[in-house]
């Protein structure tokens, strides 16, 4: 019977296989609550997981980084499960997590616009609000190929194609939606409080430009609203510091099509860089430099 | 990389300054005295970077380096490298950057040089760090083909983090490209070579710092560090005659005559960020003096051109010599 060691050292040993859930409930109920994934022997795993020998376990909250990222990816998965709803014709491809957020590529007909995104934003916040429990199957790999050709989604049908053979092939479900993923994912959708979807842009199947054009919806997405929030503020005076920006207002710099990744210097940029050259020239100068010129080719 | 053609013969547009570096060592005859030789180059380098990756300062096809590369023996590594992380760090600390994130990069599989001469290498560059007692972290197996080495990045305001600095080890290109020296034993050695560079790209750097200020530079870099403005015509003459004292004891100023409204006028140079805004009316004009406002709104009240002189020059007195 599984003995489990907890991250403070303590054991608690349970008289029939536990799921992760089940030990966190053991713990407290506000734990349980929180759990977004275990961490069995340093492998992420669902809530859900069964674990029947002895390990050694963390339950991971939101307020881990593995857990942020969990939220993140099963938020990518939202994303999708909210396309599909709004527009059934369109295929789910790929939806990575990325730093502060996850994108999903989708192959679709038609053009997403920004009004289409807030529709979408809305639908997952309904989704989210619906608290979907997500589950996890395994599928042999013939059937999940046709499983995905009969639902029309061939892309997925392809990845798993190339997946190699003895693997099984991992489902997650949520409501009426089902992806192919290796997860870990949060336990219900509900757990999913803090996102937006930041931006459109094209992106290749597969990266390679041989391809078809899809469409790639960023978002961003973080444990807590205030997260969420504070992302947002960083972003916005990220945009009111933009060098570009500022070069133009001050008359720094400026960059033009004819020679692109070259800097024409305007008076009052150059006379930042000179200041700057020379205060290192004068710092190497007594760190005993000798200053050389050589030819551009 | 860039390339070009003329009278029958190919070239390229350098990318890096080493090579040239080692031209310049291998004339003349070097022997174990001359060492550690440090070349220093602002070096314009062009790289064919794809144009959808190109981004304004920070991402750009032609820039110059802070580059420099010391040619010295490996007993002469760790004191170069020391002395190096003093220089930068307190660069970085000028700039106004104090959270410094350090990486040592470490042999890679596929490598040039014995085992002995990496062990040796590899550390130096950690006891130079260690013995400042900074924090840095390993990167095992990051290191170039042709040496360990030390990179630099700076976090800025809003938490990124831009890598800049670098030390580079680099038992290759030295004896490749015919660097030697006469050692104390009177035979012919192959020095050492160290890439270092602060900055990194000065274009780079300075759109790192036009974000990292929000274009409001330190007094000691701003384009124009102060804006005399008169209120009526009338102190035009005088308000000449500050900018002239002013620019004759070596600093950025400029004058504002137009016949416009003050509050106009200073609602613009403030726009622009320019550090000090001197009002003359006609008070100061007949006192000799300057009524100073900063550009965050701050009022500093009358002071004579004296005072005022001597507090702009505390002002850049750490940076400018």
């Amino acid at each position: 019977m599984p003995l489990i060691t907890l991250p403070d050292g303590s054991q608690r040993q349970f008289e029939q296989p536990v799921t992760v859930a089940q030990v966190a409930t053991s713990i407290s109920a506000g734990l349980a609550k929180a759990a977004i994934a275990g961490k069995i022997n340093d492998r992420l795993v669902d809530t859900t997981t069964v674990i029947e020998t002895d390990v050694s376990l963390t339950i991971i909250t939101d307020r881990d980084p593995e857990g942020l990222e969990i939220i993140r990816h099963s938020c990518a998965h939202l994303l999708a499960q909210a396309v599909k709803r709004l527009f059934s014709t369109a295929q789910v491809t790929i939806g990575p997590v990325i730093a502060d957020g996850f994108y999903y590529d989708f192959a679709y007909e038609k053009h997403f616009t920004p009004a289409d995104l807030e529709k979408i934003q809305a639908m997952m916040t309904e989704l989210a609000a619906e608290d979907f429990t997500v589950t996890r199957s395994v599928m042999p790999r013939e059937e999940a190929i046709n499983f995905f050709r009969s639902q029309g989604e061939e892309y997925k049908a392809q990845i798993i194609e190339a997946i190699p053979s003895p693997e099984p092939i991992s489902l997650y479900q949520q409501g009426e939606f089902i992806d192919l993923c290796r997860g870990p994912h949060v336990p219900s959708t509900g757990k999913l409080q803090a996102f937006k979807l930041m931006k459109l842009a094209g992106a290749y199947w597969r990266g390679d430009s041989n391809n078809e054009m899809l469409q790639r919806i960023y978002g961003t997405a973080w444990a807590k609203s205030k997260d969420l929030q504070l992302y947002l503020h960083r972003l916005e005076e990220a945009e009111r510091r933009d060098h570009r920006k500022l070069g133009k207002q001050l008359d720094l710099f400026h960059v033009q099509e004819e020679a692109p990744g070259m800097i024409f210097w305007h008076n009052p940029g150059w006379t930042v860089y000179l200041q700057i050259q020379n205060y290192i020239r004068h710092l190497l100068r007594q760190q005993g430099y000798q200053e050389v010129h050589t030819p551009h080719w | 990389m860039f390339s070009t053609h003329s009278e029958n013969r190919d070239y390229a547009i350098k990318p890096m300054n080493c090579p040239g570096h080692i031209q310049i060592f291998n004339q003349g005859l070097k022997s174990y005295r001359d060492l550690p030789l440090r070349l220093a180059e602002f070096g314009s380098c062009h790289r064919n970077e794809p144009s959808g990756t190109l981004h304004g300062l920070l991402r750009i096809r032609n820039f110059v380096q802070d580059d420099a590369h010391i040619f010295c023996t490996e007993a002469q590594i760790q004191s170069e490298v020391s002395n190096f992380i003093d220089l930068l760090l307190k660069v970085y600390a000028d700039f106004g950057f104090h959270e410094v994130l350090i990486k040592l990069s470490t042999r890679p599989e596929q490598r040039i040089g014995g085992d002995e001469v990496w062990d040796k290498a590899e550390q130096a560059l950690e006891l130079a760090l260690n013995h400042k007692k900074l924090d840095w972290q390993l990167q095992p197996g990051e290191g170039a083909f042709y040496g360990p080495k030390i990179e630099f990045a700076l976090k800025d305001c809003l938490g990124r983090i831009w890598q800049c600095g670098t030390i580079q080890v680099d038992f290759a290109m030295p004896g490749r490209l015919g660097a030697e020296y006469v050692a104390t034993d009177g035979n012919k050695q192959v020095p050492v070579m160290l890439h270092r560079a602060i900055l990194g790209s000065l274009e780079r750097f300075i759109g790192v710092l036009i974000e990292e200020y929000a274009g409001a530079f330190p007094v000691w870099l701003a384009p124009v560090q102060a804006v005399i403005l008169n209120i009526t015509d009338q102190q035009a003459p005088y308000a000449r005659q500050v900018e002239a004292h002013l620019s004759k004891a070596g600093f950025r100023v400029n004058c504002d005559l137009r016949n416009e409204k003050i509050g106009l006028k200073i609602r613009e140079h403030t726009l622009q960020k320019v550090p000090y805004l001197l009002v003359v009316g006609k008070r100061e004009s007949e006192t000799q003096q300057v009524a100073v406002r900063l550009r965050n709104g701050e009022d500093q009240g009358a002071m004579s051109l004296d005072a005022f002189t001597a507090q702009l020059r505390a002002d850049v007195a750490d940076y400018i010599i």
